[in-house]
């Protein structure tokens, strides 16, 4: 809602600046988010009046005029057609720099000498229009800056206001705000138009035949006007706030609108046939044609406005095509009506119109206003367009306003706020904002809003507006008394920090990606079918086919955030995202919403550098990064069970990760077709697992062992084992036949070739003797390792190399 | 005798001139001092000497392997000295070559103020609660006083994925879950993802919030005030000014905006703050009466409060980032900063 500093001035003295009424305006709720000075630069050009007009002696078409300019005459030469003795016009002197830069010269032109230049409003940049030179108000002195005579310095506030305040959908509204805030009064226009001839009743109808969505019309008739170029300064205002002036009687409309908040619309009487309105819901498959040409169709919970016969505007949105005010318009319908909101609000969502009126009517306008409002207009067009105004409304008012009655205390209000303010200042301040106020025993107080704020209804509503006048910087600053208890935080969460804070540790990088993905993202995973990640849930107005579902796996955007970066040349990617999937249920509404952890790695192991190693990471990278992982959850020696059918991953290198038995999420290499797919030109191994199943973990008891503080004496061991034989298998079997005497078993190589024999492989281990209690001897470790050797090598099939 | 051992001394100081390593200076200790040494012979010749003499020579004898210690000793200790300068010097490296570098890693910039939020609520007493990002139209609107057909409802443009299943459109819908559930009073800080479909440089189709509210009996605005101006002075800084401005959001009233003074232009007014020298930092206000009839609640005897705060703007003032849509873009560049 766009207004004007000068025009708020109509109702309420102001002394302030602009600036300072928008800082009042925004400590009140109504955020002014923009004030714009409009200082036009119009030095050099005054006010004259035009003395005598003479043909030029030999060029055709132009004027002699002699210009009084206050302080004695002036000849100036003239082109324009538009000119009669006494008519005011600007003037620019020589000096003058007229917008657009031409300089104005005192010069003979054609044998005449020519002492400035008459202006069109086109010329001084003050209106599109160039059809002849400027007319001022008739009774304009001359020899005044034109700036100061028309008033044209002013400031334009851009306002935001919220859904619940349509009465600050007016320049009365704003300026009522002032007025309460600063105790000042609010001064409404006088309105009594005069009314002639016959009673509206006898030459036009309003019949509603759908009450609950139009509780009100008003209807009142003109005859006579003629339709016209609006005067300079109602133009002129229109345009400073954002709307186009179109002719007298449509600018009046707007203009009213704007001042009270009531949108109208006013018919050619004469196209509306049987000339009577007839209020209805639209027929489903009916159609009207709108203002702005467009066909539109209509459903039954539409309401029309129609004549006799067919309908002449959609109500509250847009009027139509064919009832339209026109140049040859002389009777008038105007019309003022209350529509419900909800129903305007659904007719114009669905056929995606906002308008000014529409926008006005589904936040609800004042119900009680409309006769007003239609008044004001008639007696504006009256003057501005002339004709005469038939005598008595068209009133139909089936469904009156019936204002709440609320009952608060004083005490009640200063509890809710923290304050203590006197009830007379409360009843003060609801006073100002034009509720009607009774004071009662004690404490209590009765409040009648009115008609023009529907928002307010109960109690809280009353705060509000105390708390708005009263200042929230006045209101006092307090913590909460409220005995502060334990802070608990769920350990899903804390599960989530931890593993950032291992990730980041580890040189990765958190992500975080849309939740929403296309196709493109999903289907080269090749989930199963059964599996739900392969049917996620789609999104029924997503901005994009591209972010048309749910994800149901983090992977496909990960993926997408390397291939990104790769074509970006970012080589060394080490990435994870903590985020929530959806998946489907069946028979529910909503998706199941599960919590994931996923990693992905590409490129270098280290960072390219002189004194780096230059190796790619692998799937041990991989490995070892999950092993510190869930070391940080208690989980030593995680499980990592080969499985060759985790659809989007190397069957050869990936697995299932078990803790317990129970699956917690998968690792291992991407699939080199799905590589492909997402364009990837490097190998990319990637886990993604259930954060909720390292959340039971994250509160595991922590117990302290005692550390052997004897010496310990390191053996290295050297099996030829089959090559089938895993590493995972020969573990096992040593931790199987181990002795206590053995603390650690450590794998430090691993050879294939000569002179190992075809089929065969070298495991080489470094075994840890230690004895808590005392020194191990060198007989004593010899003999632990024979047994253990007894064991082992017949049990893996394995000899010493 | 006195003659021997003079010339010794002179012998000895000579060799170990041009002794230049440790083991040649051992070599020498060996051949002087040693069992086998001069020194040692001359020593044992002394009991030839005639009784008066001995003392006299025996006392010059000691003083003299003392000296020829002391002398050796020296020599080895020069050696030794200029041996670790010589090999300090070798050892003498470019430092201005670059270190081995550890891969970076990083937290999210949303991670890192989300972290710091909490850290403050937490301090307040408040417990971290996450709820649903898909959910009933009950709980993201028609609970929170939104109706249906209602233009508030235009302030937040929502994806459906259901006639009445929408993807959550701010964290408030976990107001409505806490308080079915639980019984004042409570103090709770809800973080999460929320979704709007709406796209451009500080407009994401999804983006996170953080959401609090403390229901209590006899909760005021004035409390409102005092935890939201802890937070923001935490924050921002302990004399960020502060505006608290009446505003519309209908699951509160009274509702208020609260704004900081810009930090960029320090109030002067600049591109980031639309020349008005503040910064729209949180959406408040006393929880609607209608919120708790919805939950079961009576408005007379419970009060409470609730604020709401994008965590991508706060994100954005505090590192400078100019368009939200890098916050998702997750350039390896952009993430290594944080």
């Amino acid at each position: 809602m766009q207004v004007t500093l000068e025009w708020l001035k109509k109702y309420v003295e102001i002394e302030e600046s602009a600036q300072e009424i928008a800082d009042l305006l925004t400590h009140q709720g109504l955020e002014v988010s923009e004030c714009v000075s409009v200082r036009p630069h119009l030095q050099g050009v005054i006010t004259s009046r035009v003395v005598s007009l003479e043909p030029h002696p030999s060029s055709q078409g132009l004027w002699v005029c002699r210009m009084d300019t206050g302080k004695g005459d002036r000849t100036v030469l003239c082109g324009a057609q538009n000119l009669a003795v006494g008519d005011c016009v600007p003037l620019a002197v020589p000096g003058t720099v007229i917008p657009g830069g031409k300089v104005i010269e005192a010069t003979t032109l054609h044998g005449v000498f020519s002492e400035g230049m008459l202006c069109s409003e086109l010329e001084l940049e003050l209106s599109e229009d160039h059809v002849g030179i400027m007319k001022l108000p008739s009774d304009t002195s001359p020899g005044l800056e034109l700036v100061r005579a028309l008033a044209l310095e002013d400031d334009v506030l851009d306002i935001e206001v919220t859904p619940n305040r349509p009465d600050c959908l007016s320049v009365i509204g704003v300026a009522r705000e002032i007025a309460a805030k600063k105790q000042r009064e609010l001064r409404l226009p006088k309105i009594s138009p005069e009314e002639q001839g016959p009673s509206g009743a006898e030459v036009s109808s309003v019949e509603i035949l759908a009450p609950e969505a139009c509780p009100r019309y008003v209807g009142r008739v003109l005859e006579g006007v003629r339709v016209g170029l609006s005067p300079f300064w109602l133009r002129r205002l229109l345009s400073l706030v954002g709307l186009r002036p179109i002719n007298n009687i449509v600018d009046v409309t707007n203009f009213v609108m704007l001042e009270w908040g009531q949108p109208l619309h006013a018919f050619d009487l004469d196209r509306l046939e049987e000339n009577r309105i007839v209020v209805r819901t639209a027929r489903d498959g009916e159609t009207i044609t709108t203002l702005d040409g467009e066909e539109r169709k209509l459903i039954q919970e539409d309401l029309l406005i129609c004549d006799a016969h067919r309908p002449v505007a959609l109500a509250g949105v847009m009027g139509g095509l064919e009832s339209e005010i026109g140049d040859g318009t002389t009777r008038v319908l105007l019309e003022s009506a209350f529509f419900e909101p909800r129903g305007i609000r659904r007719t114009g969502k669905r056929l995606g119109i906002s308008t000014e009126a529409s926008y006005r009517f589904e936040r609800e306008i004042d119900r009680d206003g409309c006769l007003r409002a239609a008044d004001r207009a008639s007696e504006l067009m009256m003057s501005l367009a002339g004709g005469r105004l038939l005598a008595g409304a068209l009133d139909v008012y089936p469904i009156p306003y019936r204002p709440s009655k609320i009952r608060l205390e004083a005490s009640k209000v200063n509890r809710l706020l923290g304050t203590s303010i006197e009830k007379e200042k409360i009843l003060g301040y609801l006073t100002g904002l034009e509720m009607d106020v009774r004071d009662e025993e004690g404490d209590v107080f009765e409040v009648t809003p009115p008609s023009f704020r529907p928002d307010l209804r109960m109690g809280m509503d009353i705060v509000e507006e105390v708390a708005r006048i009263y200042g929230y910087e006045a209101i006092p600053t307090h913590l909460p008394e409220a005995p502060v208890s334990v802070v608990l935080v769920e350990p899903e969460r804390r599960a989530e920090e931890l593993a950032r804070d291992v990730l980041v540790g580890t040189g990765f990088c958190e992500v975080v990606n849309y939740s929403f993905g296309g196709p493109d993202l999903l289907e080269p995973l090749g989930f199963p079918e059964g599996d739900v990640r392969a049917v996620p849930v789609p999104l029924q107005n997503p901005l994009s086919e591209e972010q048309g579902f749910l994800r149901t796996t983090l992977v496909g955007l990960l993926l997408d955030t390397v291939a990104r970066n790769l074509r970006q040349r970012n080589r060394d990617l080490w990435f994870f995202e903590v985020g929530r999937v959806f998946l489907p249920c069946e028979d529910q509404v909503l998706p199941d919403e599960r919590k994931m952890l996923a990693g992905v790695m590409a490129g270098r192991r280290y960072t390219e550098r002189w004194n780096q190693p230059d190796a790619e990471v692998d799937v041990f990278d991989l490995k070892g990064t999950l092993e510190v992982l869930l070391e940080a959850f208690g989980i030593r020696g995680f499980e990592w069970n080969r499985s060759e059918q985790i659809s989007c991953l190397h069957p050869g290198c990936s697995g299932d990760i078990l803790i317990n038995t129970t699956k917690i999420g998968y690792a291992g290499k991407l699939h080199p077709s799905i590589q492909e797919a997402f364009e990837i030109e490097k190998d990319v191994y990637l886990f993604e697992l259930e954060l909720g199943s390292l959340a039971s973990r994250v509160d595991r008891p922590r117990e302290y062992r005692p550390y052997a503080r004897r010496p310990s004496v390191q053996r290295d061991l050297a099996l030829v084992l089959d090559e089938a034989m895993t590493y995972g298998q020969v573990v096992e079997k040593m931790r199987e036949f181990a002795d206590p005497g053995v603390t650690e078993i450590e794998l430090f190589d691993l050879y294939r070739g000569a002179p190992v024999p075809e089929g065969k492989q070298s495991m080489a281990f470094r075994i840890t003797y230690q004895d808590p209690a005392r020194n191990l001897t060198d007989e004593e470790i010899n003999r632990i390792q024979e047994a253990f050797l007894g064991q082992l090598l017949p049990g893996l099939r394995a000899q010493l190399r | 005798m006195r003659e021997q051992l003079l010339a010794l001394k002179e012998e000895v100081s000579k060799a170990l001139r041009s002794a230049s390593t440790d083991q040649e200076v051992d070599q020498l200790r060996t051949q002087y001092l040693g069992r086998r040494g001069p020194l040692t012979r001359i020593l044992r010749s002394m009991k030839d000497l005639p009784e008066e003499e001995r003392p006299l020579l025996g006392n010059l004898a000691n003083q003299i392997k003392q000296e020829l210690a002391d002398l050796l000793d020296g020599r080895r200790e020069k050696i030794r000295d200029e041996e670790r300068t010589r090999k300090l010097r070798q050892e003498r490296i470019d430092i201005s070559l670059p270190g081995r570098l550890p891969s970076r890693g990083g937290y999210h910039p949303l991670t890192i103020v989300t972290r710091e939020i909490i850290a403050v609520f937490q301090g307040m007493g408040f417990e971290v609660v996450e709820g649903r990002e898909v959910d009933l139209d009950f709980y993201n609107f028609e609970a929170l006083n939104f109706p249906r057909d209602h233009p508030a409802r235009d302030m937040q443009d929502t994806f459906y994925v259901a006639e009445d299943v929408v993807l959550r459109t701010h964290t408030s819908n976990v107001q409505i879950h806490t308080m079915k559930a639980r019984t004042p009073p409570f103090r709770v800080l809800a973080p999460g993802t929320v979704y709007r479909c709406d796209s451009d440089t500080t407009h994401s189709p999804m983006f996170h919030q953080v959401e609090g509210f403390l229901v209590d009996r006899n909760v005021s605005f004035s409390q409102l005030k005092g935890v939201l101006t802890v937070f923001c002075q935490t924050l921002f800084a302990p004399d960020v000014p502060l505006r608290f401005r009446p505003s519309y959001f209908p699951f509160t009233e009274p509702s208020a905006e609260v704004d900081i003074g810009c930090f960029l232009c320090r109030g002067g007014g600049c591109r980031v703050c639309s020349q008005t020298g503040w910064l729209e930092i949180l959406g408040s206000g006393m929880i609607h009466p209608e919120v708790f009839r919805s939950v079961g609640y009576d408005p007379d005897d419970y009060t409470g409060f609730a604020f709401g705060a994008g965590i991508e703007r706060i994100a954005m003032l505090k590192y400078g980032i100019d368009d939200i849509r890098l916050f998702f873009e997750n350039d390896q560049r952009f993430l290594q900063q944080f």
